[in-house]
């Protein structure tokens, strides 16, 4: 006998992703999945942007093990969450709903959910954020858009980190936009350095209008 | 690795839908992979096969179906299969597409023994 299915697999996940979404619309929170390689530097990038932007900044912090990036963030006065997947490459929609329950929503705008550094398994797994940053570091090379379009599909925006040092590469920002904006022709590109702070103003400006048009919606 | 997961989660929907029928045995299951998902059938059958075990699903055979990236031009109207994930018309160039399939992770249908 045939039994007629026809569920998507990500159902529960993506169900629980609107749960989320939900709680943080109750809240007035908007939130951003930032995901990357490993040591592209995102947490440095949060780092930075929590001192540039004026608005409550919660971090929700997801590794395969340690609490090492929760420790550098709790250093800034920062409410922040440590999940430890323990093995798994993603972060999921439960692990997120378990990890809003211990930040204050009352006194948060802005939560920013640094993904497991991965560049596969994250993409698909929607956690009920309003939009995604992919970030690629020079360091990583020019050809990563190329070798994994999943995830630089699914961006909103795309943070390039580390401009700092392009002198000293053979990264091209030009072949960058170009295979970017072939695959994702409406995101943002937002080059900039979490070091020198050089291309922070574009993005600060960004992210508030962002959040300002969200809290205006709603 | 996530095929891990979906595993899982394929097998926990399929069980489900199986006991509700009542099923002795689920004998097949037919899944729908967009071409987006960049997902490995064989990676579901190895995990499949350890997950289901002691289940009805034990030995099931798992059949899959691969959809195409399609797009639909805004620009110029006409609808394309795409292969190398470029979100934009092959006719005119323009990137103003709509993606009409390509993204499914869809457990289509089971086969079971009553």
């Amino acid at each position: 006998m045939n039994i007629p299915v026809l569920t998507d697999i990500l159902s529960a996940n993506n169900l629980i992703a609107e749960q989320n979404r939900k709680l943080l619309d109750d809240h007035r929170i908007y939130m951003v999945n930032l995901l990357s390689s490993p040591g592209a530097g995102k947490t440095t990038f949060i780092e930075e942007t929590i001192k540039r932007l004026d608005l409550a900044i919660s971090v929700i912090e997801g590794d395969v093990a340690s609490d090492v990036d929760a420790v550098r963030i709790k250093k800034l006065g920062i409410p922040v969450v440590q999940i430890n997947t323990g093995g798994s490459c993603h972060l999921n929609a439960p692990m997120i709903q378990k990890a809003l329950e211990n930040l204050p929503l009352h006194k948060t705008d802005l939560i920013f959910i640094e993904n497991v550094g991965n560049l596969i398994c994250p993409a698909g797994y929607k956690l009920g954020e309003n939009i995604s940053l992919v970030m690629n570091s020079t360091t990583e090379g020019d050809d990563k858009i190329l070798k994994y379009p999943g995830i630089f599909r699914v961006a909103t925006s795309l943070i390039i980190n580390k401009i700092d040092l392009l002198p000293y590469l053979d990264y091209s920002l030009e072949k960058i936009n170009e295979n970017f904006l072939k695959l994702n022709p409406q995101a943002r590109i937002f080059p900039l350095s979490s070091k020198t702070g050089e291309g922070f103003d574009e993005w600060i400006k960004w992210i508030r209008t962002g959040v300002d048009n969200f809290c205006n919606k709603l | 690795m996530h095929e891990l997961s979906l595993t899982h989660d394929m097998l926990a929907i399929a069980i489900k839908q199986g006991e509700r029928y009542k099923a002795k045995k689920i004998l097949s299951l037919k899944l729908k992979i967009g071409a987006l998902t960049m997902l490995d059938p064989e990676c579901f059958k190895f995990y499949f096969e350890q997950f289901s075990k002691d289940t009805i699903a034990e030995g099931a055979l798992l059949v899959f179906e691969k959809v195409d990236i399609q797009i639909e031009c805004k620009s110029c109207g006409i609808t394309s299969n795409v292969k190398d994930f470029m979100m934009l018309c092959p006719l005119c160039y323009s990137p103003n597409v709509k993606l009409l399939s390509g993204q499914e992770i869809l457990l289509e249908d089971i086969e079971v023994d009553l």
